[in-house]
């Protein structure tokens, strides 16, 4: 019998389901993962809820990242936090076929083997991150992967691990799609994303991405900033993160109690003056000759707009 | 000359004026230098770039992109900035450069600053004035965001040393693709006084870089490396003279990037072509496809045109214009052939020839693989077969596939509806391949290019 194991939509909900799954002991094609509540409930399947673990999640991820590498296991949480709902089961197969040896490339011609396996520490890292966590209960991907270095936040990396090469896979077809568009999202958003000061000189910026990015983001900024204190808002998912100015960020959700909206905020008596300087340097520097209007909202896609000073009215 | 600095001047002001002036300097790279930050101050440089605008004509703003000052001394017949034209001038101070950065920068306005300028009293004089706003940027401010500086020509070695060690790049400009173009429209430049600080900053970065290996802690000298621009149209140069000095750039003086830029006429001076139809701006994407093609795909300048046919195609794309000329070497087997003939495939980018060269090697790849990798069917089924098979039954036949490609609508950076219809008729055709010039200028074009370099 096909049996659906129920997870909630996050890294320690989808890696814990995995985590059970190989505990079945079924046979994997009989396996299947499923997020949140299936609508069309099949008759003769088990469905199985499984809980969002913190631990199990590290032990998976660490074992992922072992096995795919850094930029295999970059590809995983990149489409993991997609919308799609089929991420899970498309993880599940490649992640599946990677552990029971299904070795994509019988001869290595380039250096993509020396990104497979990953050091000993590097795993440690990821775990005790898991532990250190401020908010484990919390459902929320942030700190399995936080530690992950800096030059995995761009696509170029997306797909090294030879079974991440193995695109004919049409599972790993999908991670790899998946996976590009996150990257994609996110490497837009690093640089579309405003900051405003506010009067206390917190740096504030709201984002409103298609997929669940936030934590992909953070530590880019905190790498950048690290004398500021700073808070990225995702308002569609009423997620934060936070950055206090000397250490380390963190996630936080909205049922912890806090509740922000940009209309809550009173800026610097600064920010107005940035602003306008911003806004001049932004039309002085089209030149009129060239305007091109289309490809400018080929490069910049209009719902990032409304985030962005220099299209929102003066 | 006199000075005149309008102190009076707002902020604000100075920058409408600076940011105005400068817009004509193409290059808004911030890529290539990967610098974490040490804990302290505030940035840092990510190899791949970001962009983080783009304004209304769809070129992205990464840097604040200034002229320090828009004085100048100089009256190069194509700038706006030239001394006998009459426009309102400004300079900023090394401190207001410093606060529009950091504040900028805060925001995540901008990934780091571009200074270019004009030339105040003398290049000497100015550019010792850039090396204190950036020494302040980066000393003072601890910023280790991406600075880019332009060198001014006649600039001397010391400065251009102290610069170099600033900051991520500079860049020396060409101008123009001949001496003879500069002599007629920059008389105050000279061919010498840019390759001179070039070959400087090149030789200043092979060293800076072995230093790197042996010591560690040296500070790196321009590790973004440098580039350069050419002004497209403004001089009746050949595109084949064009990209034969942007491969003499790369190769002999170890250049990171070599921008075109479609000649805007801004100061309508009677030694600049009238352009009636506006920059030339499809000519410079042919210039930047086939720059594509000299840096990343193999392919040499004397292969995509010659002195015969010493401009492109305003038609087809210079890759595809070639691989017409070239149908004795297709079609190639995508599941054998090497990375190097993957590339010179039309419709085969860098990202999925190296897919194809990745994924094959678990398993066959068949047509709608190849479509999911990226590759563009459209116009790669002429020149492929996928285990033996063309995916239509097509003729290799020069004619018969032109026709075909050309019904494939090109994805162009602009509107074709937006250049005015002349810029595609026949007529204009004839004039981009510029006969007259071309039998006077590149009989020689070899001997004048390499003499030059
Ligand atoms: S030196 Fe530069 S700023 Fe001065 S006129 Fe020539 S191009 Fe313009």
């Amino acid at each position: 019998m096909e049996l659906y194991l129920i997870c909630e939509d996050s890294l320690e909900g989808i890696f814990a389901a995995i985590y059970e799954a190989y505990l079945s002991k079924r046979p994997r094609s009989e396996v299947h993962l499923q997020i949140g509540e299936e609508e069309n409930l099949r008759l003769f399947a088990e469905y199985r809820h499984v809980r969002a673990d913190p631990e199990l999640a590290a032990k998976v991820a660490a074992t992922v990242r072992k096995c795919l590498g850094d930029d295999g296991y970059m590809s995983i949480c990149y489409a993991l936090a997609a919308t799609a709902a089929d991420k899970g089961e498309a993880v599940f197969r490649v992640i599946t076929a990677a552990f029971d040896g299904e070795r994509s490339s019988p001869k290595k011609e380039n250096l993509t083997s020396s990104h497979v396996h990953s050091s000993p520490n590097e795993e440690n890292l990821a775990s005790s991150h898991v532990h250190s966590s401020p908010n484990e209960e919390n459902p929320t991907n942030s700190h399995v992967h936080s530690s992950l270095k800096k030059e995995n936040f761009t696509n170029s990396h997306i797909h090294s691990s030879p079974i991440m090469e193995n695109l004919t896979n049409p599972h790993v077809m999908r991670v790899f799609e998946l996976a590009r568009a996150c990257g994609r999202e996110t490497h837009a958003l690093l640089g579309f994303i405003r900051f405003s000061e506010l009067e206390n000189g917190l740096l504030y910026a709201p984002i409103g991405p298609k997929s669940n990015i936030l934590t992909f983001m953070m530590p880019h900024f905190a790498e950048r900033m690290p004398e500021e204190n700073f808070v990225i808002h995702d308002e569609k998912r009423g997620l934060f993160g936070v950055h206090p100015a000397g250490g380390e960020w963190f996630a936080v959700t909205g049922d912890e109690g806090i509740s922000l909206s940009r209309a809550d905020f009173s800026f610097s008596t600064q920010e107005a003056h940035y602003r306008e300087l911003f806004i001049t340097f932004f039309h002085s520097i089209a030149i009129d000759e060239r305007r091109n209007n289309r490809s400018q909202r080929g490069h910049l896609p209009l719902r990032y707009r409304e985030y962005m000073v220099e299209f929102t009215e003066r | 000359m006199v000075v005149r600095i309008a102190e009076e001047m707002s902020i604000t002001e100075k920058l409408a004026v600076l940011s105005d002036a400068a817009k004509y300097d193409v290059s808004c790279a911030s890529s290539g230098v990967d610098r974490k930050n040490n804990g302290s101050g505030i940035g840092n440089a990510t190899a791949s770039g970001i962009c983080h605008s783009f304004s209304a004509d769809g070129r992205c703003i990464s840097l604040l992109k200034i002229l320090f000052t828009n004085e100048c001394v100089y009256d190069c017949a194509y700038c706006v900035n030239r001394r006998s034209n009459d426009v309102p001038r400004a300079s900023f101070t090394p401190d207001e450069i410093c606060e529009l950065t950091i504040e900028f920068y805060r925001r995540n306005y901008i990934e780091g600053l571009f200074l270019s300028s004009g030339i105040l009293m003398s290049p000497d004089y100015t550019m010792e004035l850039i090396c204190q706003a950036v020494g302040k940027l980066r000393r003072e401010h601890r910023f280790q965001g991406y600075i880019h500086v332009k060198c001014i020509p006649g600039t001397c070695p010391e400065l251009i040393q102290r610069l170099g060690l600033l900051v991520d790049r500079i860049s020396v400009n060409m101008e123009l693709p001949t001496a003879d173009g500069l002599a007629a429209l920059a008389p105050s430049k000279h061919r010498r006084t840019i390759l001179a600080p070039m070959r400087q900053i090149q030789q200043g970065i092979t060293e800076s870089k072995y230093e790197l290996v042996k010591y560690r802690h040296t500070e790196a000298f321009v590790p973004g490396g440098q580039s350069t621009q050419m002004i497209v149209g403004a001089t009746p140069e050949s595109d084949y003279h064009i990209i034969t000095v942007a491969e003499n750039l790369y190769q002999r003086f170890a250049l990171k990037r070599v921008y075109y830029s479609a000649f805007v006429n801004t100061t309508k001076d009677s030694l600049l072509p009238a352009l009636p139809s506006g920059p030339p701006l499809l000519r410079e994407h042919r210039l930047y496809q086939a720059d594509w093609l000299l840096r990343f795909y193999g392919f040499t300048a004397a292969e995509l045109l010659d002195e015969k046919r010493p401009n492109f195609n305003v038609l087809l794309d210079p890759k595809a214009d070639w691989a017409l000329r070239h149908l004795e070497q297709f079609p190639v087997e995508v599941n054998s052939a090497d990375l190097r003939t993957i590339l010179r495939v039309p419709g085969i980018g860098l990202k999925s020839a190296q897919r194809i060269v990745s994924a094959r090697r678990s398993a066959p790849l068949r047509f709608e693989d190849l479509k999911k990798i990226g590759v563009v069917l459209k116009r790669a089924l002429y020149f492929i077969t996928c285990n033996g098979r063309m995916m239509y039954n097509t003729r290799i036949e020069e004619d018969y596939i032109t026709r075909n490609l050309l019904t494939v609508k090109e994805k162009l950076p602009f509107d074709r509806g937006s250049l005015k219809y002349s810029q595609l008729s026949l007529l204009d055709y004839d004039d981009f391949l510029q006969p007259e010039i071309v039998s006077r200028g590149v009989s020689d074009l070899q001997s004048v290019v390499l003499g030059q370099l």
